[in-house]
């Protein structure tokens, strides 16, 4: 065998990075080793586990589709060349990313709460009111979804290479028909890789939620939720769901990597 | 009706501004040269409509400065072909009638016809992203002749290309801007498809044109350096049957592999080999000639050498070769060429 090139690696690095790996991991395999297996149907057939997981699989996917409707122009108007201002809004863009969800829940609620900013002249007007409602689980999810999606799109759009437009443009096609017919198939697997992260991120969803929607049964409280409070009452169901979640998660992981994505 | 066209535009840029007037007539094809950063693509850009300007673009008596891009009805191919890699080449080519109101079934028709009359048929359900460079390039055209211009606007269209795919493509390319018959502007570097494309070359230096003219008045005298350099290739124009051409002035060439018909000769500088004797050996063109002049060239000499036949034919040797050759003006000299340094470029009749 012929000697490494630059010598053996060092052994603190290797133990950290070891130290890393299993930082991450075991906690997931321990989940898998608790499962309670044997009375997993009969759990996840619970009408409040039922209930739970089929509010975040409705919430979550119709949170995704406002996303989409939203982040996609949002994210194209971001990439434009010689946008004013773009740095500072794509920060703003960021900020949910980063912002703890308590603290997001907390900023909705002061907005759209039934006594917010918002949400007062809306509640005098209508007698409608967001908070305790699935809608309200929704505007939590597509709040912190979202930047997952513009980010994605936006830098599938920035890769994009501007003559494909102009190219369109010299053919006679119209600036909506080149969107719709050039540039939105062209970042296909952005706009999915986007659409994927972000609907995994609403599912998974719990600070914003519980601390702007509330914790109802059947009307807010959703897997993470039903998690939270299991743990007091059922730690076996809350391993389960959690399970469940992870799931979930790995799937996507799944989804994303490698070039299924690319190759849409 | 096929109309001229007419440029007279002026597009600031940092470092200075490109102000060029020019026309094209229906069905000529008129090569923008110049150096990189000359503003030959910002021209380009200007007629298209993609970059603004000040100044105006006629075709006939319409005024495309007043148009949008989309209005134009000015095809434009990029040095990428930049095909849309999700569409077929048949959904690429019907591209530009869908967007102006075609129906779908109707606009691949159409589309899938083009590409049968140009013998692409077997590329017609491709995607985009699956096509070689030259096919690529080959649908890229097509794209923009389906869309029905007024005037072509061709961007280095060959220079993305493999030497080989290039010669095959820029054979081709000669053929479909005759059958469209509408001013073409093309810009190039190289001085072999402004000799073969062109029926007139318009040299662009600093955004300002230095000099207009055919290719082979240009190339007799060029106006800069840059102009000798780009355009002194070696052009004979014959006909070949089998390996043997037999050009206009009588002289024969003997080439590498077979070819028919009416055909451009194109031999690079560099490629011509100079001898004070008859030299003994492999090279089956060599032919005997006076020295008419030589001009220092970068790091080499260029010749100009008459031939018996009155051809002139440009040699770049070293400055070492000049000494060893004992050579003055008027000094008989051999010139040869080897078979496979001919480049064979097929022409209309």
């Amino acid at each position: 065998m012929t000697p490494r090139p630059l010598g053996r690696p060092p052994w603190p690095l290797l133990l950290a990075a070891g130290l890393a790996l299993l930082w991450l991991t075991v906690p997931l395999l321990g989940l898998l080793v608790r499962a309670p297996w044997p009375r997993a149907a009969g759990l996840l057939a619970e009408p409040e586990a039922l209930q739970a997981l089929g509010l975040s699989l409705g919430t979550a996917t119709v949170a995704t589709v406002v996303v989409l409707l939203l982040g996609v122009p949002l994210a194209w108007v971001l990439s434009r060349p010689g946008l004013p201002g773009a740095g500072v809004l794509r920060a703003l863009v960021t900020v949910p990313l980063i912002l703890p969800p308590v603290v997001g829940g907390v900023a909705l609620l002061t907005v759209l709460g039934r006594s917010g900013l918002l949400g007062a002249p809306l509640h005098e007007a209508t007698g409608l009111a967001l908070p305790f409602t699935p809608a309200a689980v929704v505007v939590a999810q597509v709040f912190v979804g979202l930047p997952f999606l513009v980010l994605s799109v936006e830098g599938s759009l920035r890769a994009l290479d501007p003559r494909s437009e102009e190219v369109a443009a010299t053919l006679g096609a119209s600036a909506g028909y080149t969107f719709t017919r050039v540039t939105l198939p062209t970042v296909a697997p952005g706009v999915l890789a986007g659409a994927v992260l972000a609907w995994a991120r609403a599912l998974g969803e719990f600070g914003a939620t519980i601390t702007f929607a509330g914790n109802f049964p059947g009307r807010t409280r959703t897997v993470p939720l039903e998690v939270y409070l299991a743990l007091q009452s059922d730690p076996d169901a809350a391993v389960l769901l959690s399970v469940v979640l992870m799931a979930v998660s790995l799937v996507v992981l799944v989804l994303l990597r490698g070039r299924w994505v690319n190759r849409w | 009706m096929v109309r001229s066209l007419r440029v007279d535009v002026a597009v600031g840029r940092p470092e200075f501004e490109v102000e060029v007037a020019c026309h094209v007539d229906p069905g000529e094809v008129v090569a923008l040269v110049g150096p990189n950063g000359a503003g030959k693509s910002t021209l380009l850009r200007a007629v298209a409509g993609l970059e603004p300007c000040r100044g105006t673009v006629h075709l006939g008596e319409q005024r495309l400065h007043d148009l949008p891009a989309r209005d134009r009805q000015v095809g434009l191919v990029f040095q990428d072909p930049l095909l849309f890699g999700h569409l077929s080449a048949t959904d690429n080519v019907a591209f530009g009638l869908r967007a102006g109101g075609v129906g779908r079934r109707e606009a691949r028709t159409r589309a899938r016809a083009l590409l049968a009359s140009w013998g692409l048929v077997e590329l017609a359900d491709r995607p985009g992203r699956r096509l070689s460079g030259g096919e690529a390039q080959r649908v890229a055209l097509a794209r923009a002749v389906a869309a029905g211009p007024h005037a072509l606007l061709l961007d280095e269209p060959l220079a993305a290309l493999d030497a080989r795919t290039r010669l095959v493509t820029r054979g081709e390319l000669r053929v479909r801007l005759a059958e469209l018959g509408v001013p073409t502007l093309l810009v190039t570097h190289d001085p072999v498809d402004a000799a073969v494309l062109a029926d007139r070359v318009v040299v662009l230096e600093q955004g300002r044109v230095v000099q207009e003219g055919t290719p082979a008045e240009v190339s007799r005298r060029p106006a800069t350096d840059y102009v000798a350099r780009l355009v002194g290739v070696n052009l004979l124009t014959g006909t070949a049957e089998g390996t043997r051409v037999t050009c206009t002035s009588g002289l024969v060439l003997h080439l590498a592999s077979p070819a028919s018909g009416p055909v451009h000769c194109v031999v690079r500088p560099t490629a011509v080999s100079v001898f004070s004797q008859r030299p003994v050996g492999s090279p089956r063109n060599v032919f005997e000639g006076i020295l008419r002049g030589m001009a220092p060239h970068g790091d080499g000499v260029r010749l100009d050498v008459q031939l018996v036949s009155g051809d002139r034919v440009h040699a770049e040797v070293t400055p070492a070769a000049v000494a060893d050759l004992g050579l003055g003006t008027a000094t008989p000299l051999w010139v040869a060429v080897k078979a496979n340094e001919i480049e064979v470029q097929t022409r209309a009749g």
